[in-house]
């Protein structure tokens, strides 16, 4: 390795042996074309007959519906039942995130006595989200969930993908707060996913 | 007599054969690669100093980004170097569980091996039809952890969840009718282990397929027959791994030599191969996608018949289940430590390594008791093999290095890191 | 740890006399630390005598032992003020008098830098892991084993890259993984995790243009350190690394 050994041109040769069987050259591009020619012919007939026949989605026009149901998709912010977020500012959302993009204001409201702390500002950086599910593994409070949706905002700049608070509430506005959790290790109990 | 001079070329780093970001400088005698000097890096993101930045759970995320087409093996040495150092073993569910996403993850990287080499040296089909039978093993990821490649799916103790019980089922759409919908959903109807083992079953038969189009194929022989040839010293003096070391002839794989999760339980074989040169190799990969494809299937059979837990019950480890931390003040303390700060490894140094598919992938985590670890190196197979590409490709012509980059099997998010 | 591997070991140790220092592990993994002087002798050696025939270098960590055991935040008694999640600039811990500073394990008697090999033998199916440190000074230096094993190439172009560490003998010390013209060795602990500078294309000026970094380090979690009785306490002992 210390030295470069001078170059000596190889000879090169790897033309493999072939019996007569090979020689004959049909046999062999027929056993190649049954293949893919069956494959080609089948789609051909679905497609003569108004059918689909390849698994592709034609993207624009047909959109998977077959996502799982716990899908890591786009994340959502509950509702209390009056619209306002169920998010109580506890930021563990944000100390968990692998990637750092969770930013959380908490303010005080004084005229809820039940729930005083609530966020005057909650982003999320979709130009640095990783969709690892640690947030919603983490909130004590079910107020953040990853639902099953494409989430595909792409953008030309990436200061335009910050989602505030306000779309994350109400893109698809979510309440139900009985909701089964995502359980750690084993299926909550009595919950259909 | 014209002088004859040597052409410095560059290849890539937006190659579509270069497999994402290799940028090679070639050094060329007519059309024979005299020199060759990988430059890497440009995928570099330093996800070893990262997770010495974080807690130790925040960084498993991050290993499926390293060697992006075998994700839960990265996850699975990762975890692994966290369970040696804590002193924790998995369940044995959990085990049988990771042993088979292993599995699925093998036939995962292997197919896509398989397409995007053979489109690299004139296959075009196999790129489809490779990619027809990973949809459903995608699929497979999607329904027991949420996301079709980055899974965060191992935890240390376990995984995350068990097995669901449904799977997600196509939707009647204007281009599908109900017939085909109804077809397509046969093998979706029941858990995920019932779809599991439907593949198993039709895979065997794609396999042939393959090999139908691509084993004899006078083609494929000639672009793959006597390149690229390491002999076994030279391989293992190379620090290869992985199919490629036993497509040298070693017989080496982790697996069998130092078995972990549920490897000592289920039954295989272990391909080897005989000249060392890229037709070994993918004869090598190619077997592989059958003997994953039985291990699955006991593992499918195993885990029908044996449900239990699939994470330690460590409340210092792993958080509490949701509802016990909704009506448990203690499990609640343990809820906020966990996600806050998680938890304290002992300090000590374990290296544990898994046979992804590319070879052998290694975590050596270095603690110093905190809550962080204080180093974490990973062993990438791609690696080492990257590096001996000069070595194998000199003397040969420059298409040769497609086909020894193709079988090589690299993928630059381990090399770079 | 198995008799066959504490046989292995005692064989190690005696065959190599004072070079080699065995290191207790965790994990059952054999460790030792070889003198940097002696490190090309002790690998050809185990590469070739047939009692131990490590035949492969699986890999070759740089570590950088300058924050080995300090943390962040102090675990020992409380604070009357909390852990400002996300907003803290720097946690150096200068900068703030109530983080815990010493380093618990004390100190390497000046060393800082090593490199870690992790040495594998098919033919025996056994691991070995080999720990050098770095002769003091700048930059930090090393043998290199390349010739020993050709694998040592690149990791140990890696180190170079990451850490710093020279290696003496390498044909081909170049910087692998950072970018062309790169300042610096960002694996160290004293180099920020956000780098210095970042990269952005000026449509201006027509290229790609260098700049101060603009991101704000946030530090989310503190590093901490707790004695955790749960871990037997005679393996806590902090010898082991050394």
């Amino acid at each position: 390795m210390s030295e470069r050994k001078p170059y000596v041109r190889r000879r090169y040769w790897n033309e493999p042996e072939m019996g007569w069987y090979e020689r004959s050259y049909f046999f062999e591009i027929w056993r190649g074309l049954k293949v893919t020619g069956g494959v080609f012919l089948a789609n051909l007939w679905k497609w003569m007959t108004g059918r689909k026949g390849a698994l592709t989605a034609y993207y624009p026009e047909e959109i998977r519906a077959d996502y799982a149901e716990n899908n890591r998709g786009r994340h959502v912010l509950t509702q209390r039942p009056d619209g306002r977020p169920q998010c109580v500012a506890c930021n563990m959302c944000a100390t968990v995130c692998p990637a750092r993009c969770i930013e959380i204001d908490a303010a005080f409201d004084p005229d809820d006595p039940a729930h005083p702390k609530y966020p005057s500002r909650f982003e999320i950086d979709y130009a640095r989200c990783v969709f690892c599910g640690f947030c919603v593994e983490a909130c004590p409070e079910d107020a953040i969930r990853m639902v099953k949706d494409t989430p595909g905002f792409p953008g030309f700049d990436r200061h335009r993908m910050w989602f505030g608070q306000e779309e994350l509430l109400n893109w698809r506005p979510q309440q139900d707060v009985a909701k089964p959790y995502p359980a750690a290790g084993r299926p909550a109990p009595g919950g259909t996913p | 007599m014209a002088e004859i001079r040597s052409y410095t070329m560059n290849f890539g780093p937006q190659h579509p054969a270069a497999h994402g970001v290799l940028r090679l400088v070639l050094e060329m005698d007519g059309e024979v690669v005299q020199k060759a000097d990988p430059h890497v890096g440009l995928l570099h993101r330093a996800t070893e100093k990262l997770a010495e930045s974080k807690p130790y759970n925040q960084s498993i995320g991050y290993m499926d980004r390293l060697d992006y087409v075998s994700m839960m093996c990265n996850e699975h040495a990762y975890v692994r170097a966290i369970e040696k150092l804590v002193g924790i073993e998995a369940p044995l569910r959990a085990q049988y569980i990771r042993t088979m996403f292993d599995e699925i993850t093998r036939i995962l990287n292997h197919l896509m091996w398989l397409g995007a080499h053979g489109l690299d040296i004139g296959a075009m089909t196999m790129f489809l039809y490779c990619f027809r039978e990973r949809e459903d093993l995608m699929d497979c990821y999607e329904a027991v952890s949420g996301t079709r490649m980055h899974a965060t799916y191992y935890r240390p103790g376990g995984v995350y969840r068990d097995l669901p019980d449904t799977m997600p089922k196509y939707a009647p759409s204007r281009f599908r009718g109900r017939k085909e919908i109804d077809r397509l959903n046969d093998a979706r109807s029941g858990s995920l282990l019932d779809f599991i083992e439907d593949f198993t079953k039709r895979f065997p038969a794609a396999v042939d397929e393959y090999e139908t189009l691509l084993t004899d194929n006078r083609i494929w022989k000639q672009r793959t027959v006597n390149i690229g040839v390491v002999t076994p010293e030279r391989a293992l003096n190379l620090g290869f791994t992985g199919p490629v070391l036993r497509g040298s002839g070693v017989e080496w794989d982790l697996r069998k030599k130092q078995p972990y999760a549920a490897y000592d339980r289920v039954d295989f074989d272990i391909p080897v191969g005989v000249n060392g040169d890229c037709y070994d190799r993918y004869l090598v990969r190619v077997e592989e996608l059958r003997q994953s494809n039985r291990i699955v299937k006991q593992c499918v059979d195993w885990l029908r018949a044996n449900p239990g837990p699939v994470m330690v019950d460590d409340r210092k480890l792993v958080a509490p289940r949701r509802e016990e931390m909704k009506g448990d003040m203690e499990s609640l303390i343990h809820h906020f430590k966990h996600f806050t700060e998680g938890y304290c490894v002992p300090a000590g140094e374990a290296y544990a390594a898994v046979e992804a598919p590319k070879g052998e992938f290694g975590i050596y985590l270095l603690s110093d008791g905190a809550n962080k670890p204080y180093r974490v190196k990973c062993r990438p197979p791609g690696f080492p093999h990257l590096a001996a590409l000069e070595e194998m490709t000199c003397g040969h012509m420059l298409a040769d290095v497609v086909a020894v980059i193709g079988t090589l099997d690299i993928v630059f998010g381990e090399i770079d890191r | 740890m198995s008799v066959a591997l504490e046989q292995h070991a005692e064989a190690l140790s005696a065959r190599f006399g004072d070079t080699v220092e065995r290191v207790p592990s965790r994990c059952s993994e054999l460790t030792f630390e070889v003198s940097s002087g002696a490190l090309r002798e002790v690998c050809a050696a185990l590469r070739d005598e047939p009692e131990w025939r490590y035949e492969q270098l699986v890999d070759v960590a740089g570590v950088d032992y300058l924050d080995y055991g300090r943390d962040e935040w102090n675990t020992e008694d409380a604070t009357s003020t909390g852990f400002s999640r996300g907003r803290s600039a720097s946690v150096r811990p200068e900068s703030y008098a109530h983080y815990g500073t010493e380093s618990r394990v004390g100190p390497r008697e000046g060393r800082r830098f090593a490199a870690v090999y992790h040495l594998l033998s098919v033919s025996g199916n056994r691991r070995l892991r080999l720990r050098a440190w770095c002769e003091p000074g700048e930059p930090p230096m090393l043998d290199s084993v390349v010739d020993v094993w050709s694998s040592a190439n690149w990791f140990e172009r890696e180190a170079f890259d990451l850490y710093g560490i020279v290696f003496r003998g390498h044909p081909d010390l170049r910087r692998l993984l950072t970018d062309y013209g790169f300042v610096g060795h960002p694996f160290r602990k004293d180099f920020p995790l956000i780098g210095n500078v970042e990269v952005r294309y000026d449509p201006a000026k027509g290229r790609v243009v260098y700049e101060p970094v603009s991101i704000e380090p946030r530090v989310l979690v503190p590093r901490v350190i707790r004695e955790d009785n749960r871990y037997a306490p005679e393996l806590k002992d902090p010898k082991r690394h050394g």
